[in-house]
This record gives C-alpha cells, sequence and structure tokens, in this order.
C-alpha cells in the first residue's frame, strides 16, 4: 500500500460508483489488521509512524467509499469537479418534491397512525435514492459530469430526508 | 454554536409562514435548495400592476439560520419594488441577524430564493 493511492486502489476495487460492498468490508479488515498500530509497537518510531498514517487513510477511505454521497463526492473530485459547498440549486420540480416529502414527514407527527404514515414514507425516500444512485453511477460512467454533479445534489438533499425520518423514527420509539 | 436573539426570535416567531397561489398571474414564486445541508426554502410574492411587492410568504426546511433569513427577507420586502427587491444582498441579510461565517450560506440562499421569485414573475409578465 502507497499514501499516494486513491481511495479505490487502496481496496483494489474498480473507480466507479457501484460498489461491491462486501468486497470492501472484507479488504478493509485484512488492512486493518495488516496495518494495526499494535504490531509496530516494537519497530523503529517510522515505522509506528507510517503505520499511524496508512491506519488513518485506511478508515478515511473506507468512512468514504461505505458512503453513498460521500463515494459520489469523491469520485467527482478524481474527475476533477470540486464541489462548492455554498452552492444553490434551483431545480423546481425536484425542490417542490422535496418540499412536499418534508411537510409529509411534518405531518406524521399529528397523524392517526404515525408508524404506517412514516414506513410509507420511508420507502419512498428509499426508492429515490436508489433510483438518483444509479442515474449518479450511469452519468458518472458516462462523463456527463454536470448531469452527475446535479444527481449528486439530489443524493444529498434525499440523505438529508433519510437521516430525518430515521430521527422520527427513533423519537417515535421512546 | 449561539444563534443571535434576533435569529431565535424569527425562529421562534417566525413572520409570514405560508404559501401563496403561485398559478396566479400576479404571484412570483421561487424555489431554492442548499445540497449540503439540505436546507428546501420557498418564497413567494404578490405584485400589483405597478410592480411593488403587496404581500410575501415563505416556507423553509432547515436549520434556524436559514428559516430567519428567510422570514427577515419576507419582512423586507413587502412594499418594495422588484427592483429594490433584487438588491437586497445576502450580506445585508447576515449583517442584521449577525450570522456567523459558518451559517453565511443560509443568506445566500434567501437571496437567491428572492432573484427566482423576480425572476418567476417578471417572466410571467413577459417581462
Amino acid at each position: 500500500m502507497k499514501l499516494q493511492q486513491n481511495y479505490f486502489q487502496i481496496f483494489d476495487l474498480p473507480i466507479r460508483y457501484e460498489i461491491d460492498a462486501g468486497l470492501l468490508a472484507q479488504r478493509y479488515r485484512a488492512l486493518q489488521r495488516e496495518f494495526h498500530p499494535d504490531k509496530f509497537a516494537t519497530r523503529s518510531s517510522r515505522e509506528q509512524m507510517l503505520s499511524m498514517q496508512y491506519t488513518t487513510q485506511i478508515n478515511e477511505a473506507n468512512t468514504t467509499l461505505c458512503d453513498p454521497v460521500l463515494r459520489a463526492t469523491y469520485l467527482l473530485k478524481l474527475a476533477g469537479v470540486e464541489v462548492n459547498p455554498e452552492q444553490t440549486t434551483g431545480d423546481s420540480d425536484f425542490l417542490m418534491q422535496q418540499l412536499i416529502l418534508r411537510e409529509r414527514l411534518e405531518e406524521v407527527r399529528t397523524a392517526a397512525d404515525s408508524q404506517t404514515s412514516l414506513d410509507r414514507l420511508s420507502r419512498e425516500a428509499r426508492a429515490l435514492f436508489i433510483e438518483q444512485q444509479q442515474e449518479f453511477g450511469s452519468t458518472l460512467a458516462a462523463n456527463a459530469l454536470d448531469k452527475a454533479q446535479n444527481t449528486l445534489h439530489k443524493l444529498q438533499f434525499l440523505a438529508k430526508l433519510q437521516r430525518q425520518i430515521e430521527q422520527l423514527e427513533e423519537d417515535l420509539l421512546d | 454554536m449561539a444563534y443571535s436573539d434576533k435569529v431565535i426570535d424569527h425562529y421562534e416567531h417566525p413572520r409570514n409562514v405560508g404559501r401563496l397561489d403561485d398559478k396566479s398571474a400576479d404571484v412570483g414564486t421561487g424555489m431554492v435548495g442548499a445540497p449540503a445541508c439540505g436546507d428546501v426554502m420557498r418564497l413567494q410574492i404578490q405584485v400589483d400592476a405597478e410592480g411593488v411587492i403587496e404581500d410575501a410568504k415563505f416556507k423553509t426546511y432547515g436549520c434556524g439560520s436559514a428559516i430567519a433569513s428567510s422570514s427577515l427577507l419576507t419582512e423586507w420586502v413587502k412594499g418594495k419594488t422588484l427592483d429594490e427587491a433584487v438588491a437586497i444582498k445576502n450580506t445585508h441579510i447576515a449583517e442584521e441577524l449577525a450570522l456567523p461565517p459558518v451559517k453565511i450560506h443560509c443568506s445566500v440562499l434567501a437571496e437567491d430564493a428572492i432573484k427566482a421569485a423576480v425572476r418567476d414573475i417578471r417572466e410571467k409578465r413577459g417581462e
């Protein structure tokens, strides 16, 4: 392993959006074992420092590749597109859909059967998220970087929605 | 992170929350979103024949700063002409609400929303 490798190369995985989660987990564990700082406790301080750096890099790479939004952002970065965090979007149709979904989430709290409404919303949100993940994968593979960036924006909104749904699921359980 | 008193006031008592009929010829609608934080904002203005904003409504799903920015903006634009409304800068909003640097983007969102709403009504009127 070299520190200059990109996150996909670290795990010897193809540089693309679709990822074999099982294989990633397996290789992550193997690398973790190989470079664990405990194994370098009796080595030179240089080797100890390197093992620390490797471990940090391996963890960062794994976190990035496991997360659908971080992975998409990272792939765009590899393709030379830096995503500006302050960028706003004016895609009215998509934003309208988001507004309606957030309104529904708000109404779940007061709904007669909260759990059923929330389950339905959760399923819909997940389906939309999967749809946009597929869209991101194919636009990136086609090197349509503008489209891919728009799709990343959608993934970000949908990820936020899913986090809010999960939060409400927890609240309802309490 | 500490919110300023003005942000808390607008967050707890948001002005002009609601919706106007976006099909109406006198209503301009601006929809904007900030992907990085997942915030969504809808800002609507009702404009008279002279191009003066009579009413404004908003709905924002986001953090306290985003809600306060849009709430303040709806107060500011009432009675203004469209030209005056698009001249409002996010820095004015950020200054008024004393937004910390990490929340400046919330005021950018509000500025983009009023610009989009004005663009919408101008398109409807063929200007």
